[in-house]
């Protein structure tokens, strides 16, 4: 194995926790997948220490593999007005799709270098753009309509922004630049000074969620989603699910050393590095037709360690945003944009608009996701 | 936060998954019927029939309670104007909205968005009398008819639909109109 990351003095000490918790992680979420209650927090937290098993690499379980068929093309999504179909499915263009999915069945995988980790995954680094009360998912043309979104990636993103116009103006915040896509959140406010709390840092991950990556490709050209429930509006305290949480080096308190007055955000140990952080994980299986539904979540779903649904047979890498916010909690606490009254953590949720060049997706698919070997933005990590 | 550290963060987190809301993966829903036919109705469209059900809607509460309530006669001559105004257009837009067969739920109801009047506003508002009932009003009144006009405006550069671009032509000429009674 090379020399771990060494930008700390814990350097070494980081790399073998990391290993440790990725075994921890994957058995949690084979715990998870089979119904059971995961353990408390704390106890996750805990198991840090846990020996490392050989969790990954499980026998390969079956997955429809799609077989897309070539066709009509359908009318391009990327014209402007945008012409959508009833109710708000954008079917995907097939002959694009077939291309797509021609060129990443053709394409090699590049040789691995030695030391490469085994974790399904490659990620996108991006840092904070631009804020507007835009959404040009939920709600296209209408620049203002919205509750305040703070964006990340793509710089060019408005209410009017298209899938052709990710392809047409692709500076990003986003490391590799290859990722044209726009990722946005709510705005985050301090409930004492009303100001905005912007991320610190904002991670994609792209990965499988599964033993196996059976079945896997590539993220269809110009697929929007999204995650979590803007509406909810339940109070999120101390080991609630679905939270804000603190982290930083090693087990920590993720629920923090104490909480905002109001119970629903974490106040992290200011005797540490801890920093509010969210993470939030969206589905890993696609209808093969749409790019986008009416409710921006019926055209994905969430598969099994046995392949997707039938009724959405593309197995696709799982996007998990982790964000960090660089503050600690106060007891006053925060809101999101989507709920400053309740001021509860539950209505945090996430949009992608995803544009990568097609064969930096391509390639990092097959290399990365299918094959099961660790990549960070650029390649192989290791 | 360098990167080794970050993975751990994320890591960390990663056990914690299970944990976090909306993570599903057991669930498989029921199939979806898809409809096939096409129509006019752009993104635009859709999005600004759903936002103008949502916004004429929260409104309609507190014009009642200036029928009520009021006794600033041009306020409630005003408000009774918007009141049928914003009543006959929900009736074309939910025709439209059968139409472009969009969803049952609205995904904007209840949402802290500008324009849509918060329902805890018109309890607040329930409760004043007199001048702070009517300066209540007319802040929440105004801001429905300027996002509201906003909006109609931009239906009109980017929608499609002929008939929903119909609807947002009168619809920001009301609200223009509106607008220049409440400041007159």
């Amino acid at each position: 194995m090379p020399v771990p990351e060494t930008r700390t003095k814990r350097g070494g000490a980081v790399r073998w926790g990391s290993l440790a918790v990725a075994a921890v992680a994957v058995a949690t979420m084979a715990i998870h997948l089979t119904g059971a209650e995961p353990a408390s927090t704390q106890n996750a937290a805990n198991a840090l220490t846990a020996p490392l098993t050989a969790a990954a690499g499980r026998a390969a379980g079956t997955s429809p593999t799609p077989t897309p068929t070539g066709g009509r093309p359908a009318a391009s999504t990327s014209a402007k007005p945008p012409a959508t179909p009833k109710g708000g499915w954008i079917p995907v263009d097939k002959a694009a799709w077939h291309a797509q999915v021609a060129a990443y069945q053709a394409r090699k995988v590049d040789p691995v270098p030695a030391g490469v980790a085994t974790i399904a995954e490659f990620r996108a680094d991006c840092t904070y753009s631009h804020r507007l009360a835009d959404d040009p998912i939920v709600l296209p043309g209408l620049a203002g309509a919205s509750h305040m979104h703070s964006f990340f990636g793509n710089k060019a993103v408005d209410a009017d922004t298209t899938a052709g116009d990710l392809t047409r103006f692709t500076a990003t915040t986003c490391k590799p630049v290859l990722d044209h896509s726009s990722y946005w959140v709510p705005t985050l406010y301090d409930a004492a000074t009303k100001k905005p709390v912007e991320p610190t840092g904002f991670r994609v991950y792209y990965r499988s969620i599964r033993t196996n990556s059976t079945g896997m490709m590539p993220i269809p050209t110009g697929l929007r989603m999204i995650a979590g429930d803007a509406k909810k509006k339940v109070p999120t305290p101390r080991g609630a699910r679905g939270h804000f949480y603190c982290a930083f080096y090693g087990p920590g308190n993720l629920d923090g050393v104490a909480r905002s007055s109001n119970g629903n955000w974490p106040i992290c140990d200011p005797d540490s590095y801890a920093t509010l952080h969210y993470m939030l994980q969206y589905p890993d299986c696609w209808d093969g037709e749409h790019l986008d539904s009416p409710d921006h979540k019926k055209h994905v779903a969430y598969g099994t360690d046995k392949g997707c649904p039938a009724d959405h047979p593309v197995r696709i890498p799982s996007l998990t945003f982790d964000i960090q916010y660089g503050v600690k909690g106060t007891t006053q606490g925060y809101y999101l944009s989507s709920d400053p009254t309740g001021r509860t953590a539950s209505s945090m949720h996430g949009d992608a608009f995803l544009m990568w060049d097609a064969d930096a997706m391509n390639k990092r698919t097959k290399n990365c996701v299918l094959r099961r070997r660790q990549c960070d933005n650029d390649g192989y990590e290791h | 936060m360098g990167t080794a550290s970050r993975r751990v963060a994320f890591l960390i987190a990663m056990a914690l998954l299970p944990t976090i809301a909306g993570c599903t993966p057991e669930a498989s829903p029921a199939p979806e019927v898809v409809p096939a036919a096409t129509t006019n109705f752009g993104g635009t469209d859709l999005a600004w029939i759903e936002i103008s059900i949502a916004m004429n809607d929260q409104v309609l509460p507190l014009l009642a309670l200036v029928s009520t309530r009021g006794d600033d006669a041009a306020l409630t001559k005003l408000s009774a104007d918007v009141e049928a105004t914003a009543t006959a257009e929900l009736s074309t837009l939910h025709s439209l909205h059968d139409q472009a067969g969009l969803p049952a739920e609205n995904p904007h109801e209840g949402m802290p968005m500008p324009g849509l009047v918060p329902p805890e506003e018109v309890t607040r508002v329930a409760g004043l009398s007199g001048p702070s009932f009517d300066r209540a009003v007319i802040e929440q009144l105004e801001g429905y008819l300027e996002q509201s006009h906003r909006l109609a405006e931009q239906e009109l550069t980017s929608g499609t639909d002929p008939q929903t671009r119909d609807l947002a032509t009168r619809t920001a000429t009301a609200r223009a109109t509106a607008l220049r009674q409440l400041t007159a």
